[in-house]
């Protein structure tokens, strides 16, 4: 299992008007790979597999991510990514364009009552118990708390 | 030289496809989906099952996940690929797997063998992409309940809240993606998942959910960008997908019909009792 402990993250100043919700998005995530299980805690850096999927341990959500799997065509099939060429190339985007994913948080968020910032942990885990578990199952480039008022 | 002139076709009047809840079929009705599959399987070209699956995952991979494109793209594959099933069955009609009603993977996708005996088709597939074949598995398999994700029946009642469709999307595609990662195995992984017969159904599901979203009065349209979008390989566009009954499909829960007044040309397809 990996895990990843963010730096904290800014929240709403307490005393203020709040949010009326909060989604917690992972920006540029790599599905390249076999598919995966992510468990989100808010405000438990301790947070590990023993770690009860309650809200009072800062579990936010489970997310499980059907991944593209692994690459069965030849040399190059797999790179990353291809954009468009140029105005005329029509081509979809690559599938394997990295994907943004995003989960509501805010019943979770809210549970923590007045804090002005947070730590989210996440735990990664194949989602497949039969395979070996590769070092880096999750990877992305940025974890953004995003909150509406 | 003979020269035959062709008869022009007798116009038919369009017939909507009623796709049923699995948990609703009658034992006709399931035969002849089973009989669907059987001769779709046994098609080694552009017609049949394989060439179908190919288009998910290996080799082709024209899916579309985790962006807008999700939705409208397997609703049009759903489509074509319940053509290919009324090509070799004329009534046969896509039946969707209720994920929150049952715990459970419905048992016409289960047991063993049908009711004369013979192989369910429906319990698993053979995988034959095209292209080197040495490394694929050789037919689907499920590992249920092996992933560390809750498995069914899921509450809809946040996803049905949505109120944009981005929002909506994305909740559904969580729920998608945990079911196809709780059967797991070949459903578990994008290449293979569309070979395993499970795939059709739990993506009816989906479908519908789309559908009974898009009744309610809050729904909204994939964003006006994607509209024109052609949905590979068959171009179909994502402003086409968003109105089931001009695909000439619906899902209902029950649907009766009577004789009018006068002899019916065609009768709804489908299955519903």
């Amino acid at each position: 299992m990996q895990q990843y402990t963010s730096d904290p993250l800014r929240l709403p100043p307490a005393g203020g008007p709040g949010f009326y919700r909060a989604d917690l998005e992972l920006l540029g995530v790599d599905k390249s790979g076999p598919s995966f299980v992510l468990d989100v805690f808010v405000g438990n850096e301790g947070a590990d597999e023993a770690t009860a999927h309650e809200i009072t341990t800062g579990w936010a959500g489970t997310m499980a991510v059907f991944a593209h799997g692994d690459c069965w065509g030849g040399v190059g099939h797999c790179d990353l990514p291809r954009g468009p060429l140029d105005r005329f190339d029509r081509r979809p985007p690559h599938p394997l364009t990295p994907a943004n994913l995003s989960m509501e948080i805010t019943v979770a968020l809210r549970f923590l009552g007045a804090v002005d910032e947070v730590v989210v942990t996440i735990l990664a885990q194949e989602a497949d118990p039969d395979r070996s578990e590769r070092a880096q199952i999750l990877r992305f480039s940025e974890l953004m708390l995003v909150t509406y008022d | 030289m003979t020269v035959t002139a062709r008869a022009a076709p007798a116009p038919q009047p369009a017939t909507l496809t009623l796709r049923p809840s699995v948990a609703k079929l009658s034992a006709a009705a399931l035969e002849t989906f089973r009989k669907a599959i059987e001769k779709t399987l046994a098609l080694d070209d552009e017609r049949g099952y394989e060439y179908f699956a190919n288009w998910h995952g290996i080799t082709l991979g024209y899916c579309r996940h985790h962006e807008d494109l999700f939705l409208p793209w397997h609703r049009a594959y759903l489509y074509y690929f319940e053509q290919a099933l009324r090509a070799v069955e004329p009534t046969v009609a896509l039946p969707w797997w209720d994920w929150t009603a049952s715990a459970e993977i419905p048992t016409a996708y289960t047991e063993t063998s049908d009711p004369a005996g013979n192989p369910n088709v429906l319990l698993k597939a053979p995988v034959k992409p095209w292209g080197p074949a040495d490394q694929f598995p050789p037919e689907t398999v499920r590992k249920v309940g092996a992933a560390p994700v809750q498995g069914p029946p899921y509450d809809l009642s946040y996803v049905m809240a949505a109120s944009s469709y981005t929002d909506f999307e994305e909740r559904l595609w969580g729920i998608h993606d945990t079911l196809h990662v709780w059967v797991g195995g070949t459903m578990g992984d994008p290449s293979w998942a569309a070979y395993d017969p499970l795939f059709w159904a739990h993506h009816c599901m989906v479908d519908r959910v789309w559908r009974i979203w898009q009744h309610s009065t809050h729904s909204q349209p994939p964003p006006a960008s994607s509209l024109e979008t052609a949905l590979e390989p068959k171009g179909m566009r994502v402003r086409e997908t968003l109105e089931v009954r001009g695909l000439g499909y619906d899902y209902v829960g029950t649907a009766s019909a009577v004789a009018g007044t006068v002899p019916a040309a065609g009768a709804t397809a489908g299955a519903v009792s």
